[in-house]
């Protein structure tokens, strides 16, 4: 190979280079990387255009966390609880990438907000950008949805209440309301079907459509270019130009290292918390969203009676339309924000409003009964954050009640049932024919084989079964047909599973159905 | 990457680098030759270099800030997996004080998978040593793995498979097995008979255990 390509081989004939050669030949690396880093920056590096790639940052930063935690996560009610105290109290790092999700999540609306009031005071969305702007606002509604769906996740007292609450307020929409919720819900109620769905939504539907829309954001952003510092042309950029790389590769750089320096510092040293498991039966608990949920959660407390719709639909959709028509509302090329007055004061006004409600918001909660309550709950959590890990499991309920089935009743399967302890089969295949680490499953045998087939098998085992230490069984065929009965009905009920068989060690267990519940 | 960026834009990241000056100089949207570029690029390769390698020594320093804790995380079940099984209540100890021959109990026995537990069930022997210790047998046949019973009338365990026996003390009276019955680690503990299930190897004469 080496004579073939050697004319074209780089002089120094290093490997590395001489690798690096023969990869961009066949992918044109060097080539989509100097796209990537020459980006022509009219006016020049600066700091204020590292949120876009700080957003990037972060969420890619959410990918690996959230890929870490899927690994030990189980998005059912009964077990999705146990597997997050897993993850935060058992699990080497398990806290630490936890908390960088969770805190990830907060950043990712923190740095949202300053991308949006950059581009927006910059007059960045102008000049044939309206898709640009327009996939930006998609991709902030999305991450909203991630922030939705996965407060849900961790089944704690908090996450099952503030989706309640969450899951209901769409019930407010006319006409459709209650098929929103129950869509939402997969039921009337909030249970294991809702937790497949946001688990669905968060980790499968969502993040595919921010990948397409990061994507899409990308692309456009560099076929109209950066629009460059506030009195520059946005359609024919005049300044002269910089590349992206280095320095404004150093600016997103050294932004990303705060961000990561900021999270890291605040995971490791205040990891979030969980709480108690959700208990659907406590009518005291006082839900709250995230934090960047506050200004809506309030503004809807104004809204009661008929005018509702007005506030739950009518301002909060017009104010999502008119952000995401932004590019079309605030059409002419002036750049200048103190020459833009109408949306200056518009978002202006927004702004301060949501942080007047979000502050608003807390405010309200110091006063009172909802504060000793809102108190208690952070107490209880707290508590709950700290005490040992309790392993799932199963109710034993389930199978310690002696089933008064037809199947146990039935003479011919009690007849089974003794030759199978008789012979010791169950000393190789386990009580019930569960198996154990000497003799595989018997749990649907009868199921796999023909009856003769299995009856010839129990004469005589073949090769592999007698390698494995299985006898010949040598029974009438009365006493064949007894076993095969019993051997019909494992796995299909725990027929004979008495309660005496429990040992008191065993008891406790029995006494609570919700795993963990305290 | 930081590699090839410097193959690339020798000329560029040379100029923009050293600043506004040399943002008068040069147009950099062009991949024109440049005379003054060219003559400080020799100049300037370490200083790209250097550039390279601080973005480089960065990106290291996020990768390890949440590399690291991934990797304990990611190889916590494989580090851990191997942790002493927990102690399983047999019963009261008195309760064992005047056995005349070995007894049946069914434990609990406990296994952790993850985050749950399984509780499954296992009959074993208390019994007495020669000396007169409480000793707690695996009633899995040591042969092939029946499950011996103890018959009272012939005092001594039975296997039903191939009619191995053994004496109340487990020691291997005759048949196929190979050893005696498997002494399970036993011990009282405030008055509690504690034990440590264990499988063992079938078909060999020593106690192996199996994993
Ligand atoms: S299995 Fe017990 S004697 Fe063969």
């Amino acid at each position: 190979m080496s004579n073939i390509i050697s004319k074209e081989t780089p002089s120094d004939g290093r490997l590395a280079s001489r690798v690096l050669h023969w990869f961009d030949q066949r992918t044109g690396i060097k080539k989509l990387t100097a796209t990537a880093l020459d980006e022509p920056i009219p006016g020049g590096a600066r700091w204020a255009y590292v949120f876009g790639s700080g957003l990037l940052f972060i969420f890619l930063l959410q990918v690996i966390t959230g890929v870490c935690l899927a690994l030990y996560y189980t998005p059912t009610a009964e077990t999705a609880h146990t597997s997050v105290a897993y993850i935060t109290k058992q699990v080497a790092g398990g806290a630490f990438l936890r908390s960088l999700h969770s805190y990830g999540s907060s950043a990712m609306i923190i740095v949202l907000a300053l991308h949006f009031l950059q581009t927006f005071l910059y007059g960045a969305f102008k000049g044939r950008r309206e898709l640009l702007w327009m996939s930006g606002a998609l991709l902030s509604f999305l991450v909203l949805g991630m922030g939705f769906t996965g407060y849900l996740l961790p089944w704690d007292q908090k996450a099952y209440f503030a989706t309640a609450v969450g899951t209901n307020v769409a019930g407010q929409v006319p006409f459709i309301g209650s098929f929103l919720t129950r869509m939402l819900r997969g039921g009337d109620t909030i249970g294991t079907l809702t937790l497949s769905r946001f688990y669905v939504g968060h980790v499968f539907l969502i993040p595919g459509f921010i990948f397409l829309f990061v994507g899409a954001h990308i692309l456009l952003f560099r076929k109209a270019g950066p629009a460059g510092p506030i009195h520059e042309d946005p359609v024919a950029p005049k300044l002269p130009t910089e590349p992206f790389y280095p320095r404004q590769v150093f600016f997103d750089m050294g932004f990303a290292l705060l961000i990561i320096a900021a999270l890291a510092g605040l995971a490791y040293l205040r990891p979030v918390t969980l709480g108690p498991i959700a208990n659907p039966a406590d009518s005291h608990f006082l839900p709250r969203p995230e934090w960047y949920y506050l200004p809506m959660f309030q503004w809807l407390k104004y809204w009661e009676g008929p005018g509702v719709i007005i506030g739950i639909l009518v301002i909060p959709g017009l104010l999502a339309a008119c952000l995401f028509l932004m590019p079309f509302l605030d059409r002419r090329l002036e750049r200048r924000i103190w020459r833009r007055p109408i949306p200056a004061l518009a978002v202006t006004i927004v702004v301060f409003g949501m942080v007047y409600l979000g502050v608003k918001s807390q405010l309200d909660d110091t006063e009172g009964s909802a504060a000793q309550q809102l108190a208690q709950q952070r107490e209880d959590e707290k508590a709950f954050s700290v005490a040992p890990f309790e392993p799932y499991t199963k109710p034993v309920a389930a199978t310690s009640v002696p089933t008064p089935s037809a199947k146990a009743a039935d003479p011919l399967v009690a007849k089974g049932k003794d030759i199978f302890s008789d012979r010791g089969c169950n000393a190789c295949h386990g009580d019930n024919g569960v198996g154990t680490p000497l003799a595989p499953s018997l749990t649907g045998i009868t199921r796999k084989y023909p009856q003769d087939r299995l009856v010839a098998l129990l004469h005589s085992p073949n090769a592999r079964m007698k390698a494995g230490g299985m006898p010949a069984v040598d029974a009438t065929p009365d006493e064949m047909n007894a076993l095969l009965a019993y051997l019909k009905t494992l796995g299909a009920a725990p027929a004979n599973s008495a309660a005496s068989l429990h040992s008191p060690a065993d008891a406790p267990k029995g006494t609570t159905t919700l795993p963990n519940g305290d | 990457m930081s590699t090839s960026a410097d193959n690339i834009s020798a000329k560029h990241l040379a100029e923009s680098i050293s600043g506004a000056q040399s943002f008068t100089d040069c147009d950099f949207s062009q991949n024109s030759d440049c005379g003054a570029c060219l003559k400080q690029e020799a100049a300037q390769v370490s200083r790209r270099a250097f550039f390279a390698s601080m973005l480089g020594a960065c990106a290291g320093a996020i990768a390890s800030v949440i590399g690291l804790p991934i990797l304990r995380y990611v190889l916590y079940p494989v580090q851990n997996a191997a942790k002493g099984q927990k102690w399983t209540l047999i019963g009261d100890a008195q309760e064992f004080e005047n056995i005349a021959a070995p007894v049946t109990k069914t434990i609990a026995l406990v296994q952790r998978d993850g985050w749950r537990e399984v509780v499954s069930e296992q009959a074993v022997f208390v019994t007495r040593s020669d000396a007169g210790q409480l000793r707690v047998l695996s009633p899995i046949c040591p042969h092939l793995g029946c499950s011996v019973s103890w018959h009272d009338k012939q005092n001594k365990f039975i296997c039903p498979c191939h009619g191995g026996q053994f004496s109340a003390d487990g020691s291997r009276i005759s048949g196929p097995p190979p050893r005696g019955l498997d002494v399970l680690d036993a011990e009282v503990k405030d008055g509690k008979l504690q034990v440590q299930f264990q499988y063992f190897k079938p078909n060999v004469p020593d106690r192996q255990l199996l994993s």
